[in-house]
């Protein structure tokens, strides 16, 4: 396996003695991988990129690049470039000085920062706006040229914070395109701050979704949305994100299992069925495992309750509301007391009020430790209904 | 209610203060400008009666009255002057005051004080302590160095002059700057940070230009009151010794009332207006552009 290009190691921040920003990190990035850090404001994935550009010096743990710490390298000097949420491109300054502010500080020579600042120009499409004052420039264009000011000092790691949630709609998928093409071209290792969970599974190899200071899941970035490992993963990614129930599951003396929560009642396949795979094989071991009566978190995802007759139904409920989105819309349903979404296709072929019926696969259950919110390795059989 | 009954009842409670401030503002400007084209005293009959002379005040200050363009340049090198170390000062304190320490808060309001004080009383106590005999001769004699006499010579009545205004007035341009380095976005820095400048060139090519619009506001509003500066100066030197502080506002004073050239010193008046105008438009210069730019 090659050395990480970055390594963070249980990094830890803290503020005024408790505020715990940053809470034990540990992360390595591979040479040339784009990695997106998913969370909601506050999270702490700002802070997580301050600390690693070196704005900020961490409570403890380690920073390395290359295999080497970087605590005693001062921000500008490790090879890490930043590019802002706001830019922060230098407004009375025109495209021109903004690009060749890195290497005028560097003190590299007139000719040849005149010469990176024409190809990095051409690069990010901005050379027919060299002498433009920044300040004069529209949103997109002050993103490019933030981006080229970093990359013209040539970072080996570009960390980009939330790049693109200051765009209109458009401007935002062009230069997601444009990011994209950007990575492939120069083989950066990326680190990509966002909240906005589309752009980190367009974007990043690998996601790691942050909770409050740490970090709770980080997987390929198709697998993470299939098989998400935490109750705050499950509850942050999809749209909408997954429906979670707290449900109690009782075994009835027909050997049958039945799911309560709150109010509402949900018949299951018998334990037979129920698979346990954290032996890293399948084998109904779960039947050992399972007690009279255990609490588990259910994850119920909204594109896997679709619209059925009532008396063929997983479940019942009332329509509170409807969202078209297009393709599809989403129902918000009141079952029994408990809020749930589902998707229907559009145009939507109930109305709100209406009393309807959702079916669900069993084997699509996904099962949460409810002290832990982990995801258990538990699934019903998809041979239930076969 | 309809439009025009709403439009009138407007124009019936605007009016007043229209005619009010068409009587105190325009009408004695009006009547002034009138009067520098008139050789009227008030010892010599009413001013209806007063001769017209066209421009002949006018072209008698450009041409013949040393003392009021002696005047004028003195003005704008005294506002050079104390502009200059004013900004500089300023800026350093409040480049210092960006950092914490300890009694900040009390500092911060005995630094502002000054500015509170009225220039006449600023004049009087920097008359006072001026003197021979007084407190500033004083602490140079305990420093080894014989105390001059500061308002018998005319470069330290100048620097007098100076020192007053610099003590008096510093504490604004701190102020203004002060709160403009705190209106300084962050993240630019940060950025100038990351792409490795050190912090003299952070402060000389990131935080300055940022500064710009309110260092050139600062400098506006303090040429526009140093080109008025009277009191002190009346209360320090009375423009002496001979005329070698007197202000151009100084000198217009004398000439309407102690020498009664009303009419000249009416044009006088208006030639300092246009000028200054003319100034404060050159100075706005640089950040007009700024200043017009629509809000994104």
């Amino acid at each position: 396996m090659t050395r990480p290009k970055l390594e963070l190691i249980s990094l830890l921040k803290k503020y005024d003695g408790d505020v715990v920003a940053v809470d034990g990190i540990n992360l390595a990035i591979s040479p040339g991988e784009t990695l997106a850090l998913l969370g909601p404001s506050g999270c702490g994935k700002s802070t997580t990129l301050n600390l690693i550009v070196g704005l900020e010096q961490p409570s403890s743990g380690d920073i390395r690049v290359d295999g080497d710490s970087v605590l005693n390298v001062p921000a500008g000097k490790r090879d890490i470039g930043l590019v802002f949420q706001d830019y922060a491109v230098f407004t009375s300054m025109t495209v021109y000085e903004n690009l060749a502010f890195g290497l005028k500080m560097r003190g590299v020579p007139r000719k040849t920062i005149d010469a990176e600042v024409k190809e990095t120009a051409r690069f990010i499409a901005m050379d027919d706006m060299l002498e433009v004052k920044a300040r004069d420039l529209g949103g997109s264009e002050l993103q490019r040229v933030a981006i080229g000011r970093t990359l013209v000092t040539r970072p080996s790691i570009l960390l980009l914070d939330e790049p693109l949630s200051n765009l209109e709609t458009d401007a935002r998928l062009a230069m997601r395109q444009e990011l994209r093409r950007l990575r492939s071209d120069l083989g950066l290792t990326i680190i990509y701050v966002t909240h906005d969970q589309v752009e980190a599974l367009s974007l990043a190899d690998r996601i790691a979704v942050m909770s409050d200071g740490k970090i709770i899941q980080t997987e390929d970035a198709e697998r993470i949305l299939r098989m998400p490992g935490h109750t705050h993963v499950a509850g942050f990614l999809g749209s909408p994100p997954m429906n979670l129930l707290y449900a109690d599951i009782m075994k009835a003396d027909d050997g049958s299992l039945l799911a309560v929560a709150g109010a509402l009642s949900l018949s299951l396949p018998p334990l037979s069925l129920l698979l346990d795979y954290s032996g890293g094989m399948d084998c109904p071991a779960a039947l050992n495992r399972m007690p009279e009566r255990d609490a588990f978190i259910f994850g119920l995802r909204a594109e896997d309750l679709t619209l059925a007759p009532r008396d063929d139904a997983f479940l019942t409920g009332v329509v509170t509301n409807i969202e078209p989105r297009g393709g599809d819309c989403i129902l918000s349903l009141d079952a029994n007391g408990t809020e749930l979404k589902a998707v229907a296709p559009s145009p939507c072929p109930v109305g709100e009020q209406e009393h309807v019926g959702l079916k669900l696969e069993p084997a699509d259950i996904f099962f949460f430790d409810r002290n832990s919110n982990q995801r258990l390795e538990l699934r019903f059989s998809r041979e239930a209904d076969a | 209610m309809g439009k025009k009954n709403a439009i009138s009842i407007g124009r019936m409670f605007t009016t007043p203060g229209q005619l009010v401030s068409l009587l105190v503002l325009v009408m004695p400007l009006a009547v002034a400008f009138y009067m520098s084209f008139t050789d009227w005293t008030p010892t010599r009959g009413s001013l209806a009666q007063a001769e017209f002379v066209g421009l002949e005040n006018y072209r008698e200050l450009l041409v013949w009255d040393t003392r009021f363009l002696e005047a004028i340049g003195r003005t704008l090198a005294l506002s050079a002057i104390c502009l200059c170390l004013e900004f500089l000062l300023g800026l350093g304190l409040a480049v210092l005051f960006m950092r914490s320490f300890r009694g900040k808060r009390a500092l911060l309001s005995a630094f502002l004080t000054p500015m509170m004080v009225l220039p006449v009383v600023v004049g009087y106590t920097f008359w006072m302590l001026f003197q021979t005999n007084g407190p500033v001769n004083q602490v140079l004699q305990l420093l080894g160095m014989a105390g001059p006499e500061w308002f018998k010579d005319s470069t330290l009545a100048f620097a007098a002059v100076v020192i007053t205004e610099v003590w008096h007035w510093t504490p604004l341009f701190f102020l203004i700057l002060l709160s403009g380095l705190n209106a300084v976005p962050e993240n630019p820095i940060r950025a100038a940070v990351i792409l490795g400048a050190n912090p003299r060139q952070v402060f000389w090519h990131v935080v300055l230009p940022m500064l710009r619009p309110v260092i050139v506001v600062a400098f506006v509003i303090r040429t526009m009151e140093v080109i008025k500066l009277f009191d002190e100066v009346f209360m320090l030197t009375r423009g002496g010794p001979g005329s070698s502080t007197e202000t151009i506002s100084l000198y217009i004073y004398k000439l309407a009332f102690n020498d009664f050239q009303l009419s000249y010193g009416a044009a006088a008046a208006f030639m300092v207006l246009v000028g200054s105008l003319l100034l404060v438009h050159l100075l706005l210069t640089p950040i007009k552009d700024q200043l017009m730019e629509d809000r994104h």
